[in-house]
């Protein structure tokens, strides 16, 4: 059979789609991507298709070179063909699919593929892996009378096709308020409504009128923030860690970021390169760091027990399927246990995928602290030039450290053997050997004996009852730092005890002069817990304390001598806590990053070793200064450095690692320029975590310099890597170019290739979804072979195309979109239009649906003068009932205790409203706002009795229909006015007279009943943070809040 | 409340007499929107009722947050008692995998426990001193001892028993239900989630979410602090009354903007402010049990009216079946006792023994547990090595995933059963082993769905409860 390749025909273009292979006698009513592909993902792919591992009888129908080579399918001879056969025959072992499936061909689709194969059994890669083209544009009759750009070319071609005609123009309200939340999430304002109506003389608007209404929504900074809100949902932004304890996390700059790019109109392709790989850009911009956070926002957990290279799996994963699904449209996870069944991804390419995302510096724990590394720091406004200055004599420290000349063992020969201490004694406190024989004489509890275990053969004290004993120690203050370091050996089971204590109780700052001052404790202790968790706490004079504890997996063994180090400081936080066991730093199990003030601590002795029966202790040096991590390395050697110093082995003969730790002590605490040096360094440290503690950081992606590479897993398993695999892109999509290193960076190049066939396609069908409600592929998650096939394909393609080359202007395209004349329809439906296009995917009306969650509540907090406009900054906690966190919460957990905020926090629009993500916001939950847990590209649109109770009794839709009467009493005098404004308020348009008639005579009888019960009206108006206005009548108010509650409730309020 | 007259008129009225008044305006618009469509009045499962005839109408599960321990509680190894302190043999362990809590500690010292077994009715079952009362009713309960699961920590466990996968985003076990076999009361929710006070590792909401089916298929919260279904109050200072009449004028003019507009989801928006009505006096009635006797109050025990004990909990649930809601889940926090596990177990079960005994009994005299399928267990079970310290009375014991103990009772389900064997140990399964997917495809098998067609197309797969891939198979044997 001859076989015509159609390349340069003029088919290609009008049908969008390259490569079509055509026999002499194609029968042109079959179409493979259109009537045969379907066929054979439904019922024969599962078994013949991409997937090799679940491949039945080595045949594969989603390839057409197979197809023949296997005997399956003889093009032009149905009767030669076993496809055909099998699917005709009547015999149940041979038939096809198998009777056990439950799936059985009809007639048509039987007979379509016999005639399929009859005419030659063509072929077509599917669609959406084709690069789209620019498709002619069609000449529709009627189009020069309707429409107003090529968009609705497309949409009123179709619309004929099936016999239907689109609705007539809007009304000019109506149109103006759906733009207004199309574009910004919010209604129109008063000022803009009537800018776009003195535009237009009160008249149905000419095109100038309208276009300039749009562009000055576009220039709106709310547009940004509506964008971005879309876009989170897809990054699964949330303000927590999302799994088991559930933290707070900071990342919230990265959601700003979303924002003033949208607000900026940042070409899309560098917002996708600065979102996957902003750190791999040369010199990259704090903001481009920032925007990798997208790839951070993945929930993650560090839930004691549970295995990192799991976790380090589950991560990868899910960064591949969130980059699929947005970026390509594409279902990857499939492919993480076996080839994916239907498109052409293997389970092979899905690692090579996850290799891009394989080589982050993150640890898997994210340690449930805000700033899980690796992050950047936006130092506070304050600080930034300090810390600017800061960083920078650092980077020149290190430098020098790293220049000085040294010769191993340089000094051996020359040495002081009997050193006091291995570290500068400078701001020494206290030093208390506690070994027999050694140091001053003190006066020990009676029951104390010596103990010989200790390591490094010295003997450190053991305590037996009553082993507590004071020390004179000097008065300390909570801006110095602190340092203290002792051997310690476990009491023989993990008890409750004080190891030191200088606290005292005073009376609280302020309250001094007080008759009956309140009494707070100040001061310093370190304290331990039955599972060995050792807690630091210093405490100031106003009642706040901060402390720091080892974590539970992290905690002192029972029954052993360890070399603990606390230091502190001086920074006043929880972070200025650190804890180093065997000279080896601990993550502290650090929720909340608490402060306290600048303040003299307790002016009594030094407690020490409170009820520690069985335990021992030696060698404590407190220090009133930062000691720093190699200092402490010394310190939890000290005794093995001694031996080695006093000892008199030549150097050639120590072990290597002995050598090490001698040079180390020797370039650390003796040489005097690298001491120096090195304590420099120490001294800019302190003051980096003072302003660290004091500023905003937010996660981004780091690479580790190895080269990036994956495992393919078995069945996804994390235990069973079978092969090694480098990044790559799916061989179905175009090649990376081989000029690049394989890393994010290519990776996002690629994405946003212009040849690409699928960014640009994804990325304009979800506009579009955002402004039509549905997408022109209705699975806008999902364009792969089982994924909705275009209502309109060439459409899609065009916009696609205009999308490039426009430079990836995403303004431009939802000017596009929202200067239609398919958007400016009318959306009236009558039956007969409800019959023929139910979902309106053929738009022969306007779009009408449901708001989203965020945008029903800015409506109301907008139309009633409560919105507090500010743009970015933290998260903040509106209104939420009472309990909710604490129901679901661990213990320890710091999202446990759901606190309000007050003033303006309450009323910020609601993409800033705080996401715990195992207990989102309720009531935008019941909206079906996601919980973030995952990618989310398309939002459902439900219509539930929970969502009317959301409407009618959720504090802030209750206050903001209560501000709202107060403006309406403020403003008017009689029940008409006040009607009719608030209805135009509310809904953005003229009252109609009805309407108006109604509410004010509800007014009335409201006020009746108010009148009657001035004690409900009073409580009514309660509701909320803010104070009713004492000057209005409150029965009026109540009566007047009722009626704004009802108008707030209305299904064109709900409705765009 | 229930004095109050807009209340008692509102329970009263049959729906023929609700239209009946459309003249006044009351619930014309709601009459005019289920007369258009009845279908959505009615309830309307995808599955049609099902695919054979179910045997339990709903489900009860009585979910033991934070795992407990199979070997204190329902699996009797007895020969323990001789290994007291002495190592795990290897041969048992076997190189499974450990949570990275006790991975590193040195020995696996046996911790047999500590309390007394006793045999309990026909069956014999041996069941601990904890649980006299569960004990007790052995002869109407199946015990699985070998539910198994891969997961090893609690968040992943959990996700993973109620949605089948252990990363979040599928639907739960309940959502599934409600999905599948639509609503048997259309003024409750058909998937309702009674949690217990906060103790212990947490929950999430995902754990009664829809995943990717219909929300309204996620399970309600009822909450034992404020409103029992959130914003379920009128604000202060609405009367019932107010809200009706606000309702009138909504509904009314509602209907206009439908009759401009064309949109049939004005209808059903109408219908749902309807039912959201109904719900702010059906609910109330639901969770006030002051009309309770006594005896019956006694029964569950003395927390029964305290709202948020795993007593009133039972007793809601309770209430709820009677007025069949589909599927009801309680979640009774604090089980993960890697420590001081015989102090922590006793309160444990000391609060859920009489309860969850008086549930089952106070459905089997109503004639519910006929069709009803209680269950009761956790995410995982636990350790045979002690973790930590190890003295006779007192141990704990880590995260173990290859075997641990569930129960169901009534929806079919044959009493005296006792399902599979673990080792001496209670470390590894000797026969017939039940995947929770096993677990889960039983509790739908009983609800007449075979697990293995009831599928959901999603992102191009057809998606179901037990997994696209594996077969899980219900466990028939403990089927009456």
């Amino acid at each position: 059979m001859k076989i015509v390749l159609l390349t340069f025909s003029g088919l290609l273009l009008l049908a969008g789609h390259a490569l079509v292979y055509a026999a002499e006698e194609t029968d042109p009513e079959i179409r493979f991507n259109d009537q045969i592909r379907p066929i054979l993902s439904a019922y024969c792919f599962a078994c013949h298709g991409p997937d090799s591992g679940s491949r039945k009888a080595d045949l594969r129908l989603d390839d057409r070179e197979s197809a023949i080579d296997s005997g399956a399918v003889s093009p032009g001879d149905p009767a030669n063909s076993e496809l055909i056969s099998r699917i005709f025959s009547d015999d149940p072992d041979l038939v096809m699919p198998p009777p056990e499936t439950g799936k059985t061909l009809s007639n048509e689709e039987r007979d379509l593929l016999r005639r399929w194969v009859e005419a030659g059994a063509d072929w077509e890669p599917h669609w959406a892996f084709i690069k789209p083209q620019r498709p002619k544009l069609p000449a529709p009759a009627g189009a020069d009378t309707w429409a107003r750009n090529e968009i609705d070319l497309f949409v009123l071609q179709k619309l004929h096709e099936l016999g239907l005609e689109p609705n007539g123009q809007e009304d000019q309200h109506l149109l103006a308020r759906r733009a207004a939340f199309d574009l910004t999430g919010l209604p129109p304002t008063p000022e803009l409504l009537e800018e776009f109506f003195s535009l237009t003389g009160g008249s149905p608007a000419g095109p100038d009128a309208y276009e300039q209404y749009i562009d000055r929504l576009f220039a709106s900074q709310h547009a940004g923030e509506h964008r971005a809100r879309y876009w989170l949902d897809a990054a699964r932004y949330g303000d927590t860690h999302g799994m088991h304890v559930d933290n707070y996390r900071e990342i919230w700059p990265y959601r700003d970021w979303v924002i003033r790019a949208f607000n900026n109109n940042m070409p899309f392709d560098q917002f996708v390169v600065e979102q996957i790989a902003g750190d791999l850009l040369p010199n990259p911009s704090l903001d481009q760091q920032i925007a990798t956070g997208f790839s951070r926002c993945n929930i993650t957990t560090s839930e004691g027990g549970a295995i990192p290279e799991e976790l380090d799996v589950r991560y990868m994963v899910d960064r591949v399927e969130t980059t699929s699904t947005v970026f390509l449209g594409l279902t990857a996870g499939c492919a993480v246990c076996h080839d994916h069944k239907y498109d052409p991804l293997s389970q092979r390419e899905f690692y090579q995928l996850g290799a891009f995302f394989n080589n982050t510096t993150q640890p898997a724990m994210d340690g449930n602290q805000k700033d899980t590394p690796p992050v950047v720091v936006l130092p506070a406004k304050e600080f930034e030039e300090e810390w600017n200055q800061l960083q920078k004599e650092r980077r020149q420290l290190r430098q020098q450290l790293t220049e000085l000349s040294f010769m191993p063992g340089e000094w051996w020969p020359n040495r002081q053997r009997d050193a006091r201490h291995p570290i500068a004694d400078d701001e020494l406190l206290l030093c208390l050997p506690l070994t027999e024989g050694e140091g001053d004489a003190i006066e020990l509890p009676e029951s104390a004996t010596w103990e010989t275990e200790h390591p490094f053969g010295t003997r450190g004290v053991r305590f037996g009852e009553n082993s507590e004993f004071s020390i004179d120690f000097p008065q300390l203050k909570s801006d110095e730092a602190l340092t203290i370091s002792f051997w310690f050996r476990t009491p023989d089971d993990l008890i409750s005890t004080t190891l030191f204590d200088q606290t005292q109780k005073v009376a609280k700052k302020g309250t001094e002069d007080k008759e009956k001052p309140e009494e707070v404790t100040v001061g310093w202790k370190i304290t331990s817990g039955t599972a060995g968790n050792l807690n630091f706490e210093i405490f100031d004079r106003s009642g706040n304390d901060v402390s720091g504890r080892l974590p539970d997996n992290d905690a002192l063994k029972p029954r052993a001598w360890q070399h603990v180090c606390v230091r502190y400081s001086g920074g006043q936080s929880t972070s200025s806590i650190t804890i180093l066991l065997n000279g080896r730093q601990i993550a502290l199990r650090n929720s909340t990053e608490e402060h306290i003030e600048a303040t003299e601590l307790a002016d009594v002795p030094l407690k020490v070793a409170g009820s520690l029966p069985t335990a021992g202790m030696s060698d404590v040096r407190i220090f009133r200064r930062w000691v720093n991590d190699e200092e402490v390395q010394l310190l939890a050697v000290d005794g093995e450095l001694r031996r080695l110093l006093n000892s008199d082995v030549p150097w050639d003969d120590l072990q290597p690692e002995e050598r090490d730790r001698l040079d180390h002590y020797y370039q650390r605490a003796i040489r005097d320029d690298s001491r120096n040096l090195s304590r420099e360094l120490a001294n800019t440290q302190l003051r980096r975590d003072y302003i660290y503690s004091r500023s905003t950081t937010t996660l981004i992606m780091e690479e580790r310099p190895t080269a990036p590479r994956a495992w393919v897993l078995q069945r996804g398993e994390y235990d069973r890597p079978v092969d090694e695999v480098t990044p790559n892109v799916p061989a179905a999509l175009p090649s990376l170019p081989s000029n690049v290193p394989g890393n994010r960076l290519a990776l996002a190049d690629w994405l946003v290739d212009p040849d690409h066939p699928l960014t640009a396609r994804v990325t304009v069908n979800r506009l579009w979804q955002s402004i039509f409600g549905t997408g022109l592929v209705k699975t806008s998650e999902d364009f792969g072979i089982m994924g909705d096939r275009p209502s309109h394909p060439e459409l899609l393609d065009w916009l696609a195309v205009e999308f490039v080359e426009s430079g990836w202007d995403v303004n431009h395209m939802l000017k596009l979109m929202v200067t239609s004349a398919a958007y400016r329809q009318s959306c009236k439906v009558t039956p007969e239009k409800l019959a023929d296009d139910v979902e309106n995917r053929l738009l022969s009306r306007g779009p009408r649906m449901r708001l989203d969650a965020e945008a029903l509540r800015d409506q109301a907090l907008a139309v009633s003068g409560l919105l507090q406009p500010d743009v970015g900054g933290p998260s903040v906690k509106p209104y939420q009932p009472a309990g909710l966190w604490n129901v679901v919460a661990i213990t320890g957990s710091n999202t446990r205790y759901f606190k309000k905020d007050t003033g303006p926090a309450l009323y910020r629009r609601s993409l800033y409203t705080f996401w715990k993500r195992t207990s989102p916001p309720p009531s935008m939950a019941a909206f079906n706002a996601p919980t973030r847990e995952q990618c989310t590209v398309r939002r459902e649109r439900t219509n539930t009795p929970l969502q009317a109770l959301v409407l009618m009794n959720d504090p802030q839709f209750v206050e903001s229909a209560r501000f709202l009467a107060e403006r309406t009493l403020r403003k008017f005098e009689d029940d008409e006015s006040r009607a009719k404004w608030m209805l135009e308020t509310v809904l953005c348009r003229p009252a109609s007279d009805l309407d108006v008639t109604e509410m004010s005579s509800t007014a009335v009888e409201l006020r009746k009943t108010f009148q009657q019960n001035e004690e409900s009206a009073s409580e009514l108006v309660k509701t909320g943070d803010t104070t009713p206005d004492p000057d209005l009548n409150i029965a009026d108010l109540a009566a007047w809040t009722m009626v704004a509650n009802i108008l707030m409730n209305r299904d064109d309020f709900i409705n765009k | 409340m229930n004095q109050h007259p807009i209340n008692e008129w509102i329970s009263l009225e049959t729906r023929r007499q609700f239209f009946g008044r459309a003249a006044k305006g009351l619930g014309a618009a709601a009459m005019a929107s289920l007369v258009q469509h009845p279908a959505q009045a009615e309830s309307g499962g995808v599955l049609n009722g099902g695919h054979f005839p179910a045997r339990a109408k709903r489900v009860i599960w009585l979910f033991m947050a934070g795992a407990p321990s199979h070997l204190d509680t329902f699996d009797y190894k007895p020969e323990m008692v001789d290994w007291f302190n002495k190592d795990l043999p290897e041969s048992v362990r076997k190189g499974q995998r450990l949570t990275t809590m006790t991975a590193s500690q040195a020995r696996f010292p046996i911790a047999p426990s500590m309390f007394r077994f006793d045999q309990y009715g026909e069956s014999g079952k041996y069941v601990s001193e904890l649980l006299p009362k569960t004990g007790s009713m052995s002869d109407d309960l199946a015990f699985i001892q070998t539910v198994w699961t891969e997961a090893i920590n609690h968040d992943p466990a959990i996700t993973y028993i109620q949605t089948g996968n252990q990363i979040p985003g599928r639907p739960t076990l309940g959502a599934w239900v409600s999905y599948g076999l639509g609503t048997m009361n259309r003024n409750l929710p058909d998937f309702v989630v009674l949690n217990c006070e906060p103790r212990g590792q947490a929950l999430y909401s995902r754990l009664w979410g829809s995943g990717f089916l219909p929300s309204v298929h996620s399970g309600v919260a009822f909450r034992a602090q404020g409103d029992p279904v959130l914003y379920l109050s009128n604000p202060g200072g609405v009367s019932a009354e107010t809200r009706r009449l606000m309702l009138d004028r909504l509904q009314a003019m509602n209907e206009r903007i439908y009759d401009e507009m064309g949109d049939p989801e004005t209808h059903t928006r109408i219908n749902q402010y309807e039912m959201a009505f109904r719900m702010q006096s059906s609910v109330p009635e639901l969770v006030d049990v002051s009309g309770e006797p006594k005896h019956i109050l006694d029964m569950y025990g003395e927390d029964v009216l305290k709202p948020g004990t795993f007593g009133h909990n039972c007793l809601l649930a309770r209430r709820m079946a009677e007025r069949d809601v589909r599927f009801i889940q309680i979640f009774h926090r604090g089980w993960d006792h890697h420590s001081g596990l015989p102090e922590n177990i006793r309160r444990q079960t000391k609060e859920v023994d009489q309860p969850a005994w008086a549930l089952v009994q106070d459905l089997k005299r109503r004639g519910l547990l006929d069709d009803t399928l209680v269950i009761w267990g956790g995410e995982f079970g636990r350790t045979i090595y002690s973790q930590g310290t190890l003295t006779k009375t007192n141990y704990g014991r880590d995260h173990h995933p290859k075997c641990y103990t569930v129960w169901m009772a009534g929806g079919g389900i044959q009493g005296g059963v006792t399902h599979g064997l673990t080792d001496e140990f209670g470390y590894n399964i000797v026969e017939k082993p039940v995947h929770i997917r096993d677990l889960n495809a039983t509790i739908l098998h009983q609800l007449g769905i075979d697990h293995k067609r009831f599928t959901v197309k999603h992102r191009g797969l057809d998606e179901r409860l037990t997994g696209v891939q594996v077969e899980a198979q219900p466990v028939k044997a403990i089927i009456s």
